[in-house]
Formats: C-alpha cells, sequence, structure tokens
C-alpha cells in the first residue's frame, strides 16, 4: 500500500479534501492540471478557481446552503473558513472576492507540509488505485482523456452535460438616474417600524448598501426585452455535446421561452421594491437623492 | 428622505457585487449561451445599461458528472472499488459548497480506510451533509445534479409545521443539535 492518498483535481472538493486528509496526519499527492492545460471556463494558476457565480448562497441557518455551510464550519472546513475571510458585502449570502479567495486556499495548500501540488493532467487511473487510494475531484470540466477513463472504470455512457455562468458588467457604466442599490431582503417594512421609520432606513440603505443594484422596468420595456431575448441569436453547440439544462443553471434565454411571466417570477421578479422614477421628488435641498 | 413610494416595478433586474472594490457586479441569474454580440445588444436595452461595460460575456460550460445513483455510496466510494472515491460536481452534487461538503466526506472516509480499514463517516440523514450523500447514492432512474435544498432531509416528527420558516428553523436545530456533536465525537 502507498503512503500517501491521491487526489485528482485542485477545485473547491479537491483542496478540501486535501486539507481534511494532510490534517489526519497522512501525505497527500494533488494533482492539477493547470497551468499546463486550461478547461474552457479557467483562466488563471490558482486552486481553487471559481467562475460561475461569485456566490456561496445564503449563510442564514434557515436555508439548506446555510445550514450546510455551518455544518462544515463546525467540521472545521479550511475552503468556508476562507470564504468568510474574502468575504464581500452580499446580504445574507456568503459571497467572496474570487480572486483574493483562491490566492488564499492555494497558499494554504501549498505550504502544508504534508501536501504536495503536481501540476500535471492524470491520464491513467487503473495503475493509481492498484495499491493505493484515490480521489477523484475533476469537476464539470473534466479533460477529455480522464473522462473517457472514468467511463471505463465505471462502465457509463454518459458523462457530458452543460451549464452557465452570467455576464459581469462594470459598475461606473451604469446609469444610477435608473438603477438604486437594495437588498431585496431587506427592502420589506419590519412589523415594528413605523412607515416613517421604514421610509428613513430605505433611504439611508439605498446609500449605503452596495452589494445589489436594482434596475427597475415597466411593462412596456419589460415586454420588449422577453421579445428580444426569446428571438436572440444563441451560440452553436458541438456536435458531440449533448444538451441537458437543469433548473439551478438554466440558461436565461431558455428560461424566457417558457413564458412571457416566467423572467418575471423567477430571477427578475419585482418583490421588496418600489420604482424610483415613479416617486415624488420634494424639492428641499436636503431630501433630494442624486436621481 | 423618501416622501411617498413609488410604483412597484412589473420587473427588476438584480446585479449582485463581484468584487471587493464593489466596481465588478455580475447580473443575477442571467447565465446565457447567447452570442456575444447578442448579449451586448439585448442587455444594454435594460433600462440603466445602455452604456455598459461588459467586463465578461456570460457563457455555458460543460457540465460532468457520473451517474452516482448507481455508482457510489454515501462516502462518496465508488461500490466494489475501495480504493477510488469522487468528490465535488463530478458526482452529481451542485455548488461550490456541496462540492466542499463531497470533498470533505471522502477525505474523512478515506483517512479512516488508511488509518483503519474502515470507514467511520457515514453521517446521519438528519445533517444536510448527510442528506446530500444519501441523495447522490440512491438508486434513482432520473438521476440529475442536486443542490443542498430541504426537500432532501427526512421530514420533522409530529404534526407537520406549515410555517416555512418555522419548519427550516427545527430542522437546522435538529441537524446541528444532536447530529453535529456526534460529528465531533467521531472526527
Amino acid at each position: 500500500m502507498k503512503d500517501y492518498i491521491t487526489i485528482i483535481g485542485g477545485g473547491l472538493a479537491g483542496c478540501e479534501a486535501a486539507y481534511q486528509i494532510a490534517k489526519r496526519n497522512i501525505k497527500v499527492k494533488l494533482y492539477e492540471m493547470k497551468p499546463q492545460k486550461y478547461s474552457p471556463a479557467h483562466s488563471n494558476e490558482n486552486l481553487a478557481e471559481i467562475v460561475c457565480s461569485n456566490s456561496f448562497k445564503s449563510n442564514l441557518l434557515t436555508n439548506a446552503c446555510g445550514l450546510l455551510k455551518e455544518e462544515l464550519r463546525r467540521l472545521d472546513s479550511l475552503l468556508i473558513k476562507i470564504a468568510d475571510e474574502t468575504k464581500v458585502p452580499a446580504g445574507q449570502a456568503l459571497a467572496v472576492d474570487r480572486e483574493n479567495f483562491s490566492k488564499r486556499v492555494t497558499e494554504e495548500i501549498e505550504k502544508n507540509p504534508y501536501i504536495e501540488v503536481i501540476k500535471e493532467e492524470v491520464v491513467d487511473i487503473k495503475q493509481m488505485i492498484k495499491d493505493g487510494i484515490v480521489i477523484i475531484a475533476t469537476g464539470p470540466l473534466t479533460s477529455d482523456s480522464l473522462a473517457k477513463e472514468i467511463q471505463k472504470i465505471t462502465s457509463q455512457e454518459k458523462l457530458y452535460f452543460f451549464d452557465a455562468a452570467a455576464p459581469i458588467i462594470e459598475k461606473d457604466s451604469i446609469n444610477f438616474d435608473i438603477a438604486f442599490y437594495g437588498d431585496r431582503y431587506h427592502q420589506e417594512k419590519k412589523k415594528e417600524e413605523t412607515i416613517e421609520e421604514w421610509k428613513e432606513r430605505l433611504t439611508k440603505q439605498e446609500r449605503e448598501e452596495q452589494s445589489y443594484i436594482n434596475l427597475p422596468m415597466n411593462q412596456e420595456e419589460y415586454e420588449n426585452f422577453w421579445q428580444e431575448l426569446i428571438e436572440a441569436e444563441v451560440v452553436t453547440l458541438h456536435e458531440f455535446e449533448k444538451r441537458e439544462i437543469f433548473e439551478g443553471c438554466m440558461p436565461i434565454e431558455i428560461m424566457a421561452k417558457r413564458g412571457i411571466d416566467t423572467l418575471r417570477f423567477g430571477p427578475l421578479k419585482p418583490v421588496g421594491f418600489d420604482d424610483p422614477r415613479t416617486r415624488k421628488k420634494t424639492i428641499c435641498h436636503c431630501t433630494i437623492k442624486a436621481r | 428622505m423618501i416622501q411617498e413610494l413609488g410604483k412597484r416595478p412589473y420587473a427588476i433586474v438584480q446585479l449582485r457585487q463581484d468584487d471587493k472594490q464593489a466596481s465588478l457586479y455580475n447580473m443575477v441569474g442571467f447565465q446565457t449561451n447567447l452570442k456575444f454580440k447578442e448579449q451586448k445588444r439585448i442587455f444594454s436595452k435594460i433600462p440603466g445599461l445602455e452604456q455598459a461595460e461588459f467586463v465578461k460575456y456570460g457563457v455555458m460550460h460543460r457540465n460532468t458528472y457520473i451517474n452516482s445513483s448507481k455508482l457510489l455510496d454515501n462516502t462518496y466510494n465508488l461500490k466494489n472499488t475501495p480504493n477510488l472515491y469522487f468528490a465535488g460536481q463530478i458526482t452529481g452534487v451542485e455548488g461550490y459548497v456541496e462540492s466542499i461538503s463531497s470533498g470533505m466526506v471522502a477525505a474523512l472516509n478515506a483517512s479512516d480506510v488508511f488509518w483503519d480499514g474502515v470507514k467511520k463517516h457515514q453521517f446521519s440523514e438528519h445533517t444536510v451533509i448527510g442528506a446530500l450523500a444519501k441523495y447522490i447514492s440512491t438508486p434513482n432512474e432520473k438521476f440529475q445534479p442536486m443542490n443542498a435544498n430541504f426537500g432532501i432531509l427526512p421530514e420533522l416528527e409530529g404534526k407537520k409545521i406549515k410555517d416555512k420558516k418555522m419548519r427550516y428553523e427545527k430542522l437546522a436545530k435538529r441537524s446541528l443539535g444532536q447530529n453535529i456533536a456526534n460529528m465531533r465525537e467521531i472526527c
């Protein structure tokens, strides 16, 4: 038997596994194919690079993902600890500074005396599992050659699917005559608040709370947008890539095609806000807002 | 100060802070496979984004996962192959935290086997960690990737609590109370 455990893939799962094993005084060989080879979504040399959203979702215990994070904290998860340390404001959610997060994980893994990081693509698993324990954590963008190897070992036919990432915008290019800050879930009036207190809190919040920017649409704007969206041209997929999409990461144009109101009841729901463009403005300079 | 609230908008597009300096924002829920020029053209029609600079366009990428419901046990160990574990999204858990959770479970059990030859970390299904491990390893004809959610936890005993928040609070308490204590003991 080998005197170490092999981990293939230096993403979130692989790095957490490496840390936990090392913590139990076992040597780890952690294989990562970057920078020798990059997946279509990855672009820097760090371990634990995150490419979809920067959000680790809710931190509330009344949210299953929030509860899961708390369970992991209690098990001394390295990655959740670093996510906590590199968080950016995001209301009730735990969102991280991507760059900082993966940099910190990389440092922790590389300085661990039990862990050896080997920057190579693995193609032969069979040999490795003959006399040692192996954890395959190669993620949603597993390289083709390794995917074939996994298919062989597991006698699987189907391994490929799809998911998607959202566009990112520079804040300075947003028109704040229309856009406004605010966290949907803080917007509602609290039971103990008077109307005046509530209005005051909203005003203050729109000045200070910067984790969400909101872009209101009226019916006409929404319906035009929807029309454009469902008629838009999409990227042609490769022959070999079979298209199967699941709810968690469904492309917006696919969701839109389900019906004119689907987005309004999904990611574009207007709940919790009023449209500042329709607010009556006062003349007193002390209360005028910059819009 | 707001004098009077305006009308409720018909729809809201939300942008979420993406970096520490709050200079970049991602479009919430806008994962997309539209061509880049189409993204520019159509998303610029959203009120407020007429002049928006797109730092990155949305992309679709491939996902790869095995049929864990047939292949793995609840320690993410390949059945009949004691030396091989899987972790992360390749197992059909979906999401960052879920990936970390699977890495945790696989690592704890692989370490157990390394030292004593026996897996000791089969987490209670009352925890989200355990419920996810159970979900992916339970036979399922239509196996699909799964996020953490309360639907995969066993129901509470006794009369069903109608209020969602109260129900979730109880489920959280059940997990963190008794079971995490057990987790600690065996760690």
